[in-house]
């Protein structure tokens, strides 16, 4: 059984406002594991740094418990939580040294002067910064900064090290660069990394878990795999990746299955694993890439979805295409530009449209 | 930007154009430095290598005797062997640890109130400023007067104490070391917390959070890293209050009696009425001023050696 680092129960946080007070999670529960790369992702404003500064003490709960390893730690002030922080924007000591920084928590914990030495040289040697040891961090690059946060972070051996937007500050080809570091060394160093952003693709990149947030709500907690096929809902379809949604009307069948139609009148068959309920708005959702577009043959077939392409867009290896059905339906697809179905395409043109079956999802509204 | 620009012949003429125009745009900060600062202190100079004029005034004969006044005693009528003159080492030794102290009152004071100050919501910080700056608008004169007042034999402190029972005689606070540090701490507390309120003011407070984040307490945080920090405020606020406290002759004068007389007295007089002595006062000035530069030239080479020695 995996062993669980953070029991978030029952969280409720509400912001005082003199007018009117601002909730920013309400009733949030989760369980991060032991050794595990988890992701809070969600938009801006939605209560990720709200719950991130709860675990680190910063900010005081409304309702509900944090518990560390079995611990209830809600009440314990920040310098007394086994639990570190890599800051947005660094939060590096202006007036001390790389070292003496990364050496910060290490002599507050009262470790000796040999034992903190041995330990700030091997984390600089993990961020691979052991020349810049004498610097000051007005002295470092962006990224230098960055990784000297990390290791000043990592030093004391934290069971929870948090991460909010770590790489936000950075550029495009640094911020790559650095989610594979970070990775790696979570890897390497075995500490549970609980990291926030807003950005999917990042998320979908490093997690082991991700926790989708909306509006101080966890939408879905899965893998990046489990949160990308098969959302749960359209906040997080629509959130992750990109994705076709279709309001349709649903009449069970035998055997698990059942039929879909969709506003036009065309009717898809699924497989289905929940009981649904007819009487009930649905919509199911499809991946561009899932949906295979050919110029109309000479006899389509009754049944096929054919539309008009309304504009395409170049994206290297893929190309987009918006295919309009009709007034109700309008779908987004993507081909690969090595398919000879790419050249082929113009905008104007008729086209038919095929579903990948499998890939088709319900979703909850 | 100048490493571009002068990249090419045609480009470093117009660099050229362009720095003669900056040296123009800075002509007038260079005339009232001239000006105010350094003429006035070249008077001095001169002046203090002048001889006394009996009427007030010098005469231009130039001579060391205001310098020789100051740091030699050759007796009553001139003639003795010269011996250290004590007087005026005595007035700047307890010049220098009067303004010392109330250096290090302002700052004791001043650095809680501007901390409280600076992490107020924004909106009462103008109105708490705008306090602190009040009694400037009241002449330092009479402010000091009403310092006297309030602190005599007969004023409403003691008046209150006597009258509630807690002292039997009154508490003796005019003309005393006390008072005239009252007098340095009153006039000169706004100098220490503006310049410590600016600098808290603009301290980014997530660097005390990182630190209690790595284990530091309140305390721990505030001597390791908000004070040093916020640094160059204090410095600033220290020498704001030293200096001109090392001068002042009002809150000396007002209310320290003839006991305790400081360096700001002793030139005062020389300048005032008929029989002053302006090359003394002069020399005087001068000698301050020297010490006063050499204190901030250490003080500045330090700072230099220990920030390119990465400390
Ligand atoms: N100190 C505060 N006082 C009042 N409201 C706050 C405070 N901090 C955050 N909020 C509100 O709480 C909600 C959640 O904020 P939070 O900072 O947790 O969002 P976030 O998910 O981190 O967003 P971002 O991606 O923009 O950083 C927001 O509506 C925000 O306005
Ligand atoms: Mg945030």
């Amino acid at each position: 059984m995996t062993k669980i680092a953070l029991h978030i129960d029952h969280i409720v946080k509400v912001y005082p406002h003199r007018h009117h007070p601002v909730t920013a999670l309400k009733e949030v529960s989760f369980d991060i594991h032991d050794n595990e790369f988890f992701t809070l992702l969600g938009p801006s404003g939605c209560g990720k740094t709200t719950l991130l500064r709860i675990i680190a003490g910063f900010e005081e709960i409304t309702a509900g418990q944090v518990r560390l390893y079995g611990d209830d730690i809600s009440t314990l002030a920040p310098h007394q939580r086994p639990v570190n922080t890599v800051f947005q924007q660094y939060a590096l000591f202006p007036h001390l040294t790389v070292a003496d920084n990364v050496a910060f928590g290490l002599k507050r914990l009262g470790q000796s002067a040999d034992e903190v030495k041995a330990r700030t040289a091997a984390m600089l040697d993990l961020i691979q910064m052991t020349e810049y040891g004498q610097r000051k961090p007005h002295e470092l690059s962006g990224g230098q900064q960055q990784r000297v946060a990390l290791a000043r972070a990592l030093a004391p051996a934290p069971k929870v090290l948090l991460l909010d937007e770590p790489l936000s500050a950075l550029d495009l080809k640094l911020r790559q660069a650095m989610r594979e570091e970070l990775k790696a060394i979570q890897k390497q160093t075995g500490i549970t990394f609980v990291f926030v952003t807003h950005d999917q693709e990042e998320a979908l990149a490093m997690s082991d878990r991700i926790a989708v947030m909306s509006n101080g709500e966890v939408q879905q907690i899965g893998s990046p795999q489990d949160i990308y096929n098969n959302p749960r809902n359209h906040f997080v379809a629509n959130f992750i990746g990109e994705a076709n949604i279709l309001d349709v009307t649903a009449e069970p069948m035998r055997g698990g299955k059942c039929r879909v139609k969709l506003a036009n009148g065309t009717a898809i068959p699924l497989e289905i694993d929940h009981a649904i309920d007819a009487a009930k708005p649905l919509s199911i959702m499809i991946r561009p890439e899932h949906l295979s577009i050919k110029p109309v043959g000479k006899k389509p077939p009754k049944s096929a979805l054919i539309g008009t392409v309304q504009d395409l867009s170049y994206l290297g290896t893929d190309t987009q295409l918006h295919v309009r059905v009709d007034d109700r339906i309008s779908l987004l697809a993507r081909v690969q530009n090595d398919t000879s179905v790419e050249g082929a395409l113009k905008p104007g043109q008729s086209v038919q449209i095929d579903m990948n079956l499998n890939a088709i999802r319900m979703l909850d509204h | 930007m100048a490493g571009l620009l002068s990249s090419s012949p045609a480009n470093k003429a117009e660099a050229s154009i362009v720095e003669g125009r900056v040296g123009l745009l800075l002509l007038p900060s260079w005339v009232v430095i001239g000006i105010l600062l350094v003429v006035p202190v070249l008077i001095m100079f001169v002046y203090s290598f002048l001889t006394q004029d009996f009427r007030g005034g010098v005469i231009w004969t130039f001579t060391l005797e205001a310098y020789d006044q100051f740091f030699l005693d050759r007796g009553l009528f001139g003639d003795e062997p010269p011996q250290i003159e004590w007087t005026y080492l005595l007035i700047f030794w307890r010049s220098f640890i009067q303004a010392l102290f109330a250096m290090i009152f302002c700052l004791l004071i001043g650095f809680p109130t501007a901390y409280f100050m600076a992490t107020s919501p924004p909106q009462s910080r103008s109105m708490l400023l705008f306090l602190v700056t009040i009694p400037y608008w009241v002449n330092l004169l009479i402010r000091t007067v009403s310092m006297k007042f309030l602190i005599r034999d007969t004023g409403p402190i003691n008046e209150w104490l006597l009258a509630m029972g807690m002292i039997d005689e009154p508490i003796r606070m005019i003309n005393t070391a006390f008072a005239v540090q009252l007098g340095l701490f009153y006039s000169y507390l706004p100098f220490m917390v503006l310049p410590i309120y600016a600098s808290i003011e603009r301290y980014n407070f997530v660097l005390s959070e990182a630190a209690a984040d790595l284990y530091t307490g309140r305390w721990s945080t505030l001597f390791r890293v908000v004070i040093p920090s916020v640094k160059p405020g204090i410095i600033a606020g220290c020498i704001l209050v030293f200096i001109p406290s090392l001068g002042a002759f009002l809150a000396p004068d007002l209310l320290g009696g003839a006991k305790n007389f400081m360096i700001g007295s002793l030139v005062e007089e020389q300048f005032k009425g008929q029989a002053g002595d302006w090359p003394f006062g002069a020399a005087v000035s001068m000698i301050l001023l020297t010490i006063i530069m050499g204190i901030l030239l250490v003080y500045a080479r330090n700072q230099t050696q220990s920030t390119s020695r990465g400390h």
